[in-house]
């Protein structure tokens, strides 16, 4: 499934990131993350008040990068910019709801994505690993949640008159980022447990960080 | 119970036609008055009575053409009969029903000569004659493409050989929908469907099987002893048999899917009066129902936009069907422990739902099928 508008974004958030802080890929090695800098500067060029109504959208795009943790800092940083505009405090509490919710969709996508590259790579018995039934229908069925959150998240994207619960995107959400993150980790095998991969290093966020 | 997680749903889109709140209003009437009654008894229901009581009420064929025999109300109003059809206590009727109005009726609709229209299509909408869908065989299961059922060219018509096994409704319909393979010809293009009245010389019926649920749907083998047909029963093109049969699965998945949602949501709501609201599986369970019925409008939505709709289809199959399991269960398991309820009635439930993970496409089969969409 290919959601072009995302995707689109998904470039500029990932042009963004490269243009402003070259260095990031070391930030998976252990290197200090300017938090705050990157912070200020996410919300200077995605929540300005010409692109406002599509901060969800730039924040899911932001959430399919590896940086769980600082993305959802930024998320609750654009909350907290948001409700300084009076127009958007009465739908403030519903919008951090999907804000917070958006990044982690962006990151279930981010490792699904990885995972799915990492499956059609290793070989294991002289085929692809994802010839193997096991991690074929593992995969469609992580798919399988991935495209119901996703269709939750939109569905109350487009009604933000409605109460968003938080526990609602949290017993959702938290529970496939994990499975997801596992089954990364599981099927990168020995290189993904290495300090620098992608695997270890969502591992080290989302587990035991 | 907060009003987002059951109740206070966003209306999707679709279904904001006018007249959509009276429709469902008068489908939900109609079923109490006709199908609330037949779930509750142990006799084998009478479908051909049922059907043309939904005709007299027009809701036997909303999703066909008027000139089809239909109600023209379209494919959203449709939907909203098949959610409906997950209200009903009785798994059997509403797969019966999905399997005459929604798998078979549309083939013909969409495949069917102006002649088959009318000999099949409009007295199957009228309730004159009852239609299954003969699809699994042994070693095959709902595997269409490794189906051993022949079809082989005779005069000015065909002969058929061959097993279809576990077919829902056989025992009761008076035609069957029938896919077979052709020899000499190259797959995917090598399958053919045909319609065939149950009284065809060299068809047999094998004994109803005793099964774990779904009581008012009985299933039964179908053999094929050398059978001859003429060419006015065969639907469609000779080759796009297996072509025109997925897509119709990918479609039906999704009314399936519809009630199945349906069929967990009236679990839900009877096991949240006997716990606490905060109680996490309950929690659980209804985040997951919010997001299966997301997911499941999502891929209607598709479908009416003539977007691309498999892998929101297999998907929302998936979900759904695994949801309806759960919650049923779940209910079941609080009935249990609290003395609460109608245990029995939620004994049929879970045996019923348990029917979805099954037919109309496995679990497996889901699985497969979004691996394959999305090119794994």
């Amino acid at each position: 499934m290919i959601n072009t508008s995302v995707d689109l974004m998904t470039l500029d958030v990932r042009h963004w990131l490269k243009s402003n802080w070259p260095d990031h890929p070391q930030w998976m090695q252990g290197k200090e993350i300017p938090e705050k800098a990157v912070l200020q500067s996410f919300i200077a060029e995605f929540a300005k008040p010409s692109i406002k109504d599509q901060l969800h959208h730039h924040l899911r795009a932001l959430g399919r990068t590896p940086f769980l943790q600082l993305n959802r800092a930024i998320a609750v940083a654009c909350c907290a910019a948001n409700a300084k505009s009076k127009e958007f405090v009465h739908i403030q509490s519903n919008q951090s709801v999907l804000m917070i919710a958006a990044v982690d969709l962006g990151f279930a996508e981010y490792v699904f994505t990885e995972l799915l590259a990492e499956v059609r790579q290793r070989q294991t018995f002289g085929v692809p690993l994802v010839r193997n039934q096991h991690v074929e229908f593992t995969l469609a069925e992580l798919q399988a949640k991935l495209f119901a959150f996703e269709a939750l998240w939109e569905l109350a994207v487009e009604n933000p008159e409605l109460p968003a619960n938080l526990e609602l995107f949290q017993s959702l959400g938290l529970p496939l980022i994990h499975k997801l993150v596992d089954q990364y980790l599981q099927f990168a095998g020995g290189r993904g447990y290495l300090k620098g991969h992608g695997a270890e290093f969502a591992f080290r966020q989302v587990v035991v960080g | 119970m907060n009003q987002f997680l059951l109740g206070d749903h966003p209306t999707p889109a679709f279904w904001k036609f006018e007249g959509a709140e009276q429709l469902r209003a008068h489908i939900n009437k109609t079923f109490d008055r006709f199908l609330m009654p037949a779930a509750k008894t142990t006799t084998q229901c009478n479908y051909h009575q049922l059907i043309a009581a939904l005709r007299s009420e027009q809701l036997s064929g909303l999703r066909y053409a008027k000139e089809k025999g239909g109600t023209g109300a379209g494919l959203a109003a449709q939907a909203m009969f098949a959610e409906s059809l997950g209200r009903i206590p009785s798994g059997g009727i509403g797969m019966a029903l999905t399997i005459h109005l929604d798998m078979v009726a549309p083939f013909i609709d969409q495949y069917g000569a102006p002649e088959q229209i009318e000999r099949f299509l409009m007295p199957a909408l009228r309730g004159e004659i009852l239609l299954s869908h003969a699809v699994s065989e042994p070693g095959a299961g709902s595997d269409v493409t490794n189906l051993a059922t022949t079809a082989t060219r005779d005069g000015s018509g065909w002969r058929i050989c061959g097993h279809k096994t576990m077919i829902s409704l056989a025992s009761l319909a008076d035609v069957h929908f029938v896919i077979a393979r052709l020899a000499d010809y190259r797959a995917p293009f090598n399958m053919v469907n045909f319609l065939i009245p149950k009284d065809t010389p060299g068809l047999r019926l094998g004994n109803v099987w005793p099964a774990l649920g779904n009581a008012q749907c009985p299933v039964s083998d179908i053999f094929f002893d050398d059978l001859w047909i003429g060419d006015d029963c065969r639907l469609g093109m000779p080759g796009m048999g297996m072509i025109n049969q997925l897509q119709q699965f990918a479609q039906e998945r999704i009314l399936s899917s519809l009630r199945a949602n349906q069929v967990a949501y009236q679990c839900l709501a009877r096991a949240a009066q006997w716990t606490y609201t905060a109680d996490q599986q309950l929690q659980t369970l209804i985040a997951e129902w919010q997001a299966s019925r997301a997911l499941t409008y999502k891929a209607m939505q598709h479908w009416l936009a003539n977007g691309e709709y498999l892998s929101l289809s297999s998907s929302s199959k998936l979900i759904s069907s695994r949801l309806a399991r759960s919650a049923s269960l779940f209910a079941l398991d609080l009935a249990r422990q609290h003395s609460k309820g109608d245990v029995n009635s939620l004994q049929t439930c879970v045996a019923d739902a348990r029917l979805f993970s099954i037919s109309t496409g496995s679990d497996e089969m889901m699985l497969k099928s979004i691996a394959a969409t999305e090119k794994y």
